[in-house]
């Protein structure tokens, strides 16, 4: 009984991380700000290219939900895709070898230029 | 003696550990392996099957007396006294460098891969009643959220196993999901575009039957239990293979699988092909068809292996290595990763590894610069 109440904790304690832990956040419906019409389609690009990292070890992208969020963290400048550190960082528009994503593709050019048309037109 | 001619006659047995071993000759992983599929601990055939026929002698005094490797191949180099208990301790770890030889992005780290203490119970003629149990270290994933507070302990495997008949048997607990070539390497796309890495074990049911050229398995599973309900795979797999030419193994696999957020199905065809003189070409191309809860369009992957192991001599093997991966197949990028490698055992329970890793993407009119990484492999087993 002793051995069984044991494998019983230690199998209640384990690391249960595999392939689906971020399913959640990757593909479970959210609601987001609506009153911005381009915000959606550029909240799911981010999803689709970013959030495998930017939703786990580095920050909570996939939380995300309203333009407001990616202005108070800095990384977006309402108008200004030349200023927004998202938009300079990505791989297209190959400044600085560390662009995102490292070592990956750039984004096609729709969702590039939806990403730019996003933050040049934020209200 | 007779225990050295009893090896002799298993082995005219066929069997493997890594699935590269069909070059020796070998084609079900069950022989060697208490998991019909491979992977976890080996049982004692295993285990001198390292010892006599894979590892290297050079650490062995000569003359080489292979019937004295064989019978120290057993835990802690001794024989075991009773029938029913086998425990093994397997580590393994490596260096990683990316980007070597640059001086503003080379990273580099040591990554204790895996540590598991493993115990299986046995009972019956031929082992025919078992109960394997695998526990042990395994480092943070690094999609794991900064600041999660985790255990780094899993349990890898428990599961029962009961064979009717040498050519039956039905298994029941936590276990790899059955599908396609179980290669080592977890981040290859062959493993990680169907979710069937090192940590992709699921609770469910397994059947395995060894027919005279040909193998199959079904497997119906619930997911990981110890994970949250919403994110548990639930689904089944199967896999198939055939003997062809005499000493060839062609394979198809299939598994479908959904939670509350995805669908999955993934399908792959395979060959094991033998060499000879322990030699092998290792090759599977398959598909992953992803339908995210949601969306209402799927995505379907498209993945890639082709891996040769060339066998200069006992011990030693050169591999090259080179992989595909299309994210989506209605859209032109892709990813190509290949490079060299070396796999060497240098005795019985050693076994160092190298691996070179280029990857570059490309997109219709561009492509990424050169990705390089190599790994520097150690793994221990007693």
């Amino acid at each position: 009984m002793k051995f069984f109440s044991l494998a019983l904790l230690l199998l209640a304690s384990c690391q249960d991380y595999n392939s689906n832990s971020g399913d959640k956040a990757k593909f479970g419906r959210v609601i987001l700000d609506e009153s911005d019409p381009n915000f959606r389609q550029a909240y799911f690009i981010i999803q689709d290219r970013c959030v495998s990292c930017h939703d786990h070890k580095h920050d909570k992208w996939a939380d995300f939900k309203s333009n407001s969020e990616w202005i108070a963290e800095g990384l977006v400048v309402a108008g200004q895709p030349g200023g927004s550190e998202f938009i300079e960082r990505i791989v297209n528009t190959g400044q600085v070898s560390s662009n995102m994503p490292p070592g990956g593709s750039p984004l096609p050019d729709d969702e590039y230029n939806h990403l730019v048309k996003w933050v040049t037109e934020i209200p | 003696m007779k225990v050295f001619l009893l090896l002799l006659t298993l082995f005219s047995l066929k069997a493997y550990s890594y699935s590269n071993f069909i070059g020796h000759g070998y084609t079900s992983c069950l022989n060697c392996h208490f998991n019909p599929f491979g992977g976890g601990p080996l049982n004692d055939y295993g285990r001198v099957v390292a010892a006599t026929a894979i590892g290297s002698t050079v650490l062995v005094s000569r003359p080489v007396d292979e019937e004295k490797l064989a019978y120290m191949s057993g835990f802690l180099f001794r024989k075991p006294k009773q029938n029913w208990l086998r425990t093994q301790l397997n580590y393994r770890g490596f260096r990683v460098v990316r980007n070597p030889g640059s001086s503003e992005n080379e990273e580099a780290k040591w990554i204790n891969m895996q540590a598991d203490a493993r115990a299986v119970l046995k009972f019956g003629e031929n082992d025919k009643f078992i109960t394997v149990l695998n526990f042990g270290y395994a480092p943070l994933p690094t999609s794991v959220p900064q600041g999660t507070e985790s255990s780094e302990w899993r349990s890898r495997e428990h599961y029962v196993g009961y064979r009717f008949t040498p050519k039956f048997g039905l298994y029941a607990g936590l276990m790899d999901k059955v599908f396609g070539i179980k290669v080592i390497e977890h981040i290859a796309f062959s493993r990680v575009s169907p979710q069937v890495t090192q940590n992709d074990q699921t609770h469910g049911v397994t059947a395995h039957y060894l027919g005279e050229s040909w193998e199959l398995g079904a497997q119906g599973f619930v997911g990981n239990l110890t994970q949250d309900e919403d994110l548990r795979m639930k689904g089944g797999s199967f896999t198939f293979e055939k003997t062809t030419f005499g000493i060839h193994r062609l394979g198809a696999s299939v598994t479908s699988s959904e939670n509350e957020y995805l669908k999955l199905l993934a399908y792959s065809v395979h060959a094991r092909l033998n060499l000879k003189e322990g030699s092998a070409i290792l090759t599977e191309l398959g598909q992953t068809n992803k339908k995210p809860e949601n969306a209402t369009d799927a995505t379907t992957e498209r993945f890639g292996l082709l891996q040769t192991y060339l066998r200069p001599w006992r011990g030693t093997y050169f591999l090259a290595n080179i992989e595909y991966f299309n994210r989506d197949i209605n859209q032109d990028d892709y990813t190509v990763r290949w490079g060299p490698g070396l796999q060497y055992f240098m005795g019985q329970r050693i076994e160092l590894r190298f691996d070179l890793y280029n990857t570059r993407s490309f997109a219709l009119k561009s492509s990424t610069r050169d990705s390089w990484m190599y790994l520097l492999q150690t793994h221990i087993w007693f």
